[in-house]
């Protein structure tokens, strides 16, 4: 049997203030486990600059993680680009990829796009990437579909140097960039694409971007 | 019962009842330490919660597992606690049930989190009856060995 208890009980520490004081510490406990253990995931853009989008000194950065590949990523365009809409003299929009494993086709997409970026032509080209996303990308996917030549066509339908870009896309640097990026990604463990973060608060999916971004917009221009 | 069946039940409840509640504060840990958000989207993949519950309900379930788990942990009103736990795996089993039986395409029950492991709507269901089972076990003991309650209020026991 305890005996610290009994010691204490003679002091006159009833039950009811021992029951107390046990529910304060238990609860204080897990409020610091919880504080010292909070991962507020930041983004720290380190996007090149063509995949800014809006001015540059915007008082609000939405990060969006997406995936040319994914769905769910194509339907939450208009959505997103409504969050900038809001107020695009103050809320910029950073692009970074998060290609999904399962996406055959989704590095190659975002090497593409990155090589349209260099000619400075990034959102027009993953406009295009997206409006065009069952084309590339078929759903379900097809057994050797190569869409490399869709890649080539919508860089030309934009006017880029062909050549330019296929030199690109196969080079380096852009392979390096979408690398990093998917390994932000990894590292502040994005649940789901699209993710777009405003400030330190997440959005998680199309329907919380829709539902939910609004709402954290408004949130991050009051502050 | 005789008192010697009578002690290591009690025995075995102490001791058992550490699994459901480290598994309930471990789980509710990983989650509340994340933006709530990203539960939410967690939860919005069993179609069962409406949208605008998703985001209160990530808010708050994390915390009520930790509390319940760490209760059950460290005995502090450990019937209550088990019944709690009870209720929370109850409740874990028939959302996940109604997610199998509507073959819902899920790889992780998100039950951890995304940090945590990322375990199947079967393997979860199987465990959250076992881990329920030994949250009845624990309520139904009266010996509340090893707990604080014994501690805040000995003679409530001495009397048993």
């Amino acid at each position: 049997m305890p005996c610290g208890g009994l010691h204490l009980q003679g002091q006159g520490v009833t039950p009811r203030v021992r029951r107390a004081a046990t529910a304060a510490g238990l609860l204080t406990t897990l409020a610091v486990a919880v504080a010292i253990g909070r991962q507020t995931p930041s983004v720290a853009s380190g996007a090149p600059p063509y995949r800014w989008l809006g001015p540059p000194n915007a008082t609000v950065v939405l990060e969006e993680f997406s995936d040319f590949e994914c769905p769910k990523c194509a339907q939450a365009q208009t959505d997103i680009k409504n969050l900038q809409n809001a107020a695009p003299d103050r809320i910029a929009l950073v692009f970074h990829h998060a290609p999904l494993r399962q996406h055959a086709h989704a590095v190659p997409a975002a090497r593409a796009a990155e090589a349209a970026g260099l000619q400075g032509k990034f959102w027009e080209y993953a406009e295009r990437l997206f409006e065009r996303q069952k084309e590339w990308a078929p759903h379900p996917p097809v057994a050797g579909h190569d869409p490399r030549p869709f890649l080539l066509a919508y860089a030309r339908d934009l006017g880029l140097d062909a050549a330019r870009f296929t030199a690109d896309m196969d080079g380096t640097l852009t392979a390096d960039r979408v690398r990093q990026d998917r390994e932000t990604a990894d590292r502040i463990a994005i649940p789901a694409t699209p993710t777009v973060f405003v400030k330190d608060r997440m959005l998680v999916g199309s329907s919380q971007i829709a539902s939910l971004g609004p709402r954290f917009v408004q949130w991050a221009l009051d502050q | 019962m005789t008192p010697r069946v009578r002690a290591g039940v009690g025995l075995a409840a102490a001791v058992l009842r550490l699994l459901p509640g480290a598994v309930l504060v471990f789980s509710g840990f990983l989650k509340a330490i994340r933006p709530a958000e990203e539960f939410a989207a967690l939860l919005s993949n069993y179609w069962i919660l409406p949208p605008a519950l998703l985001v209160p309900l990530a808010r708050g379930v994390p915390w009520v597992e930790m509390w319940v788990g760490l209760c059950l942990l460290t005995g502090f009103g450990v019937r209550r606690a088990a019944t709690a736990a009870a209720v929370l795996y109850g409740a874990f089993v028939v959302f996940l049930a109604q997610a199998l039986l509507r073959q819902l395409p899920m790889n992780d029950c998100g039950c951890f989190g995304r940090l945590g492991p990322a375990l199947r709507p079967a393997q979860t269901l199987v465990m959250d009856i076992v881990l329920g089972a030994l949250c009845v076990l624990a309520a139904w003991d009266r010996e509340a060995r090893f707990s604080l309650d014994r501690w805040i209020d000995p003679a409530r026991f001495n009397k048993n």
